[in-house]
């Protein structure tokens, strides 16, 4: 299980909240509480989904508490010399144009616009980050805006 | 027509969603004859394939490690519904077994000839009684047998033709001036 989803979540998880450490944590406790649920009899029928809706929601109340030192750290802060994934990730200067603008989204619209970049449709989105179809569409909508808007050629940094 | 803002959103829901007919024709036609709306269009279409060509990254390989660890340290896992029910269910009936066992040896002692709870019954319903309430018995039904003659009165005697047992007859002893049981003065020869 664990080695069947780690990648996409990992990934996930890394790009919704642009720390490698931050996005272990949250890995790790996303399969600590599938183990419980399994040890409790209550094993989801569909693991990949149940462990990005608890990913998405991580990202959410995760992103709501420190949103504002995330920001500080992706403008001051240096790469972590000690995450040779980050740092990679980092070396490339389109991801890290992407990766700038995803991480001045609100917590919410970058879950669901890597959702959606997962492969997951809109109805899925909605299902998983608890919301209705019409609150997601509002969401990925303003979210696809404000990430153009960031990505924008000649756009100051106080946009 | 629609306006701008709603091609827009149009144009960005129909990565996700499925659009209904008519908002189909609605942003076809808008995109028709609005350069600006079908380049925001594109500009969506680049970005969704920008994060979707985000590569993967592997996790570390201690965290692996990691979340084994700690998911073993968290055993033994919480107590299931199934195990707590059958600890509820010994419980009780050990509970019963105890009961069953004491009311068992309350009755035995009873039976011994102990005091048991019905002495305390037979008080309560002694407190209740009212004797001026209770029904009166005639008096010949309270005779005594004839074994037991010399324990009453002689002035209690029997009825004549009656069929049910009484006394024998006792006559009165004038000199005492106190009754005498008959069987006493059968014996004793008359003056």
């Amino acid at each position: 299980m664990y080695d069947a989803h780690q990648s996409e979540l990992f990934s996930f998880l890394l790009y919704a909240t642009h720390n490698a450490a931050t996005a272990e944590d949250l890995l790790q406790e996303a399969f600590l509480r599938l183990v419980r649920e399994t040890r409790r009899g209550r094993a989801p029928d569909s693991p990949r989904a149940w462990l990005y809706r608890v990913c998405a929601n991580l990202v959410t109340s995760q992103g709501r508490r420190r949103r504002s030192a995330e920001r500080w750290e992706s403008r001051n802060a240096p790469a972590e010399p000690s995450s040779s994934a980050e740092h990679d990730f980092l070396l490339r200067e389109e991801e890290l144009r992407l990766n700038d603008a995803l991480v001045e989204l609100p917590a919410d619209a970058r879950a669901g616009l890597l959702l959606s970049a997962h492969g997951y449709r809109g109805e899925e989105i909605a299902q998983l980050l608890g919301r209705s179809q019409l609150a997601t569409r509002s969401l990925l909508f303003r979210a696809r805006a404000k990430l153009r808007d960031r990505l924008r050629p000649g756009r100051s940094d106080d946009g | 027509m629609a306006d701008h803002t709603r091609a827009a959103r149009l144009a960005a829901t129909a990565l996700d969603f499925d659009l209904t007919s008519e908002e189909r024709v609605e942003l076809e036609l808008h995109r028709a004859e609005c350069v600006r709306c079908r380049q925001i269009e594109d500009d969506f279409r680049t970005d969704a394939a920008a994060l979707h060509g985000l590569p993967r990254r592997d996790a570390p390989s201690q965290l692996r490690r990691a979340v084994g660890e700690a998911a073993w340290r968290e055993a033994p896992p919480h107590r299931s519904r199934t195990g707590l029910i059958l600890l509820v269910a010994a419980i009780l009936m050990l509970a019963m077994a105890i009961g069953g066992g004491l009311a068992a040896s309350q009755w035995l002692r009873r039976d011994e000839g102990a005091p048991g709870p019905t002495s305390t019954l037979s008080s309560v319903v002694s407190d209740q009684v009212q004797p001026d309430r209770l029904t009166r018995v005639p008096s010949d039904d309270l005779r005594p047998m004839d074994g037991d003659a010399h324990l009453f009165p002689s002035f209690i005697r029997r009825r004549p033709g009656g069929t049910r047992r009484s006394a024998p007859r006792a006559d009165p002893d004038p000199a005492e001036g106190l009754p005498r049981a008959a069987g006493r003065s059968a014996g004793r020869a008359c003056p």
